[in-house]
């Protein structure tokens, strides 16, 4: 292990997470964490010859100053408007780049599209794991840097590693939007025992605005009312989203009163309100890229079979073989 | 109340099994009907079990609710088809109901009813809130038409609270009554509360939840207990896991004072205090056979 960089500034909440995540411990109440845009942290790490699950800065806002203390490579994905600046100079995201000890690395947010940048360093951040997983899980306190967001002071070690250097061509990466098109999966309470079908008609058609109050638990939706099939949630509660207790999916979307949300990677693992629609595995990163308070999300319904064609077509984008080498 | 609605229904077969798929990743299996109905949780968790020996390759988690179970599996090594083919397996390989035998341990805790920390929590909130007076307990007792705090105390005192499910926070237990001769009900805070401590006993619908952190909650506070995570491991208890209950355990607690807690608290702290755990099993029948019956409504 060494001492890879020092944050000079953390940025609004800057966490360490890996993939895929602590999985395997929702039975005891531990949401997943991980990053809310897969797709760029795995891409982040395998531009720097890293696993592609290993732990990485998730960096909200695209907002953080850090200092180099060694060699290595590093590479930033993510938000279409990240500005990467090495001593001032303009650098390209999405391409591994070397840096030395004493430069100063600062990114920053132009008006483009997206809302998280990632970072990954050559080696990956060494963190103490909890459940098979160093992800920040902020809630618990649990995972990456003491359980919690970076402060300034803060050294981030790295494994020791081999590096390189590539450049994912940009026809591969993803394309960001501020109104996004995101595919949604039936949930197990829609129409018609919950929704009417009109209100998944609207569900699936009405762009909705993302609230500004949206965070790593849940991506807050606001937009039209739902009639719902039912007067009440009989024994469950008197609003028709009342169910008794269940277990939530992740990418859940969750409707409790009238307020969908869609459930994020520290979204809670259980609740009494019905999941209406789910955002499949390869369309969660578009959740992950939506700016609070601005932009918004039009869902499209797709079925589970194209789910998983998706997420095997968006493998195939992350074959480092297909990159060039820097 | 404890029903008899649905008695003296003999349990040999099971209930209905509904297949909801939630995305492309996870599989909600709903047991039954929406009904306060403890038999169905006990159902979810002899599947939970079963599947969990038989180790299916993708199974990534089996995941209890109250009467529903959510697999979570990796789609290129599971499909639907195939999981649900699994699970019709299971539940085929199931006896009846009344021939269940779960393991479960039982876990007694001490309980303080209307602590410090409980009134702080209760202040605050009637700050933010004017016009809410008197204690959580006292609105449950009003609630329930009882004829006072007592008859709540040996409520909470008297029943064998069965773990259904953990989660929202980790470790966090959903307790519901295994044994009672009537069932007790509480509203939930609305606006819900912004603090709860650490420790806080609270009571929301039939259900009594334990808060393994400290956070916002919706459920009446009753009062405290002792830590049930501890990240950091220093009582033996926590030393293979840092969270202290599972689904399917049972749960006891007795009476002491908000002093003697605190005493208790520390010794946590300390490694000193020996949690008492004692493994077991619930046989079904027995409960099924025997009122009250488990079945509430």
């Amino acid at each position: 292990m060494v001492a890879a960089l020092e944050v000079v500034d953390p940025g609004i909440q800057t966490t360490i997470q890996d993939l895929p995540g602590r999985v395997g411990s929702a039975h005891r109440g531990f949401s997943p964490a991980g990053p809310a845009d897969p797709f760029s942290l795995r891409a982040a790490n395998l531009l720097v010859g890293n696993d592609p699950q290993a732990p990485a800065l998730e960096i909200p806002l695209v907002r953080i100053t850090l200092a180099v203390l060694c060699e290595g490579v590093l590479a930033v994905t993510g938000a279409a408007g990240v500005e990467l600046t090495i001593n001032g100079s303009p650098r390209p995201a999405w391409e591994g780049v070397r840096v030395r000890p004493g430069q100063e690395i600062q990114l920053a947010m132009s008006g483009a599209p997206g809302f998280r940048a990632y970072l990954a360093f050559s080696g990956g951040f060494a963190v103490r794991e909890l459940l098979d997983s160093g992800s920040t899980y902020l809630l618990a306190g649990v995972g990456g840097l003491a359980g919690r967001a970076l402060v300034a002071g803060d050294i981030l070690q790295v494994n020791a590693g081999q590096s390189r250097a590539l450049r994912m061509p940009v026809a591969l990466r993803p394309v960001f939007a501020r109104d996004w098109e995101v595919e949604v999966v039936k949930g197990p309470h829609a129409d018609p025992e919950y929704l009417t079908p009109t209100d998944w008609k609207l569900f699936t058609a009405e762009p909705w605005r993302v609230d500004l109050n949206s965070n790593r638990m849940a991506t807050r939706l606001r937009g039209p009312r739902f009639e719902w099939a039912r007067a009440d949630g009989g024994i469950a509660g008197d609003h028709p989203s009342n169910i008794l207790e269940t277990p939530y999916p992740v990418g859940g979307v969750n409707v409790s009163g009238d307020e969908p949300v869609v459930l994020g990677p520290e979204g809670q693992t259980c609740g009494g309100f019905v999941i209406i629609g789910v955002v499949p595995r390869a369309a969660r990163w578009r959740i992950g890229q939506c700016r609070p308070g601005r932009d918004t999300v039009t869902f499209r319904e797709v079925s589970v079979a194209q789910a998983v064609e998706m997420a095997q077509r968006q493998r195939a984008a992350l074959d480092p073989a297909r990159w060039d080498r820097l | 109340m404890c029903s008899s609605a649905q008695s003296p229904e003999p349990v040999t077969g099971l209930p209905p099994a509904r297949f909801r798929p939630a995305g492309d990743s996870a599989l909600l299996v709903e047991y039954g009907e929406a009904e306060f109905d403890l038999r169905l949780n006990f159902l979810v968790h002899a599947v939970q079990q079963r599947m969990r020996e038989a180790a299916v390759p993708g199974v990534l988690d089996l995941v209890p609710g109250l009467r529903s179970l959510m697999v979570n599996f990796d789609p290129d090594l599971l499909g639907y088809d195939r999981l649900i083919s699994v699970l019709r397996e299971v539940h085929g390989d199931l006896p009846g109901l009344a021939e269940l035998v779960l393991p479960s341990r039982s876990i007694t805790l001490p309980i303080a009813f209307d602590d410090p920390g409980t009134l702080e929590a209760i202040r605050r909130y009637a700050e933010a809130h004017p016009g809410r007076a008197g204690t959580d307990i006292d609105r449950l007792v009003e609630f329930n038409g009882l004829a006072g705090r007592d008859e709540f105390f040996g409520y909470v005192l008297g029943t064998t609270w069965w773990v259904a499910f953990t989660g929202y926070f980790p470790g966090q237990p959903f307790l519901y009554p295994m044994t009672c001769d009537r069932l007790l009900v509480a509203p939930k805070y609305n606006p819900p509360r912004a603090w709860t401590q650490e420790g806080a006993v609270s009571m929301g619908g039939p259900s009594v939840s334990i808060m393994p952190l400290e956070g916002p909650g919706g459920y009446q506070m009753l009062g405290r207990t002792l830590p049930i995570m501890d990240m950091r491991r220093t009582n033996k208890a926590f030393k293979a896991d840092p969270l202290l209950l599972r689904p399917a355990d049972r749960i006891g607690f007795h009476l002491v004072s908000g002093e003697r807690l605190s005493e208790l608290r520390s010794q946590v702290f300390s490694g000193e205090f020996d949690y008492r755990i004692d493994d077991g099993e619930v046989a079904v029948r027995e409960f099924l056979e025997q009122p009250p019956r488990l079945a509430v409504a």
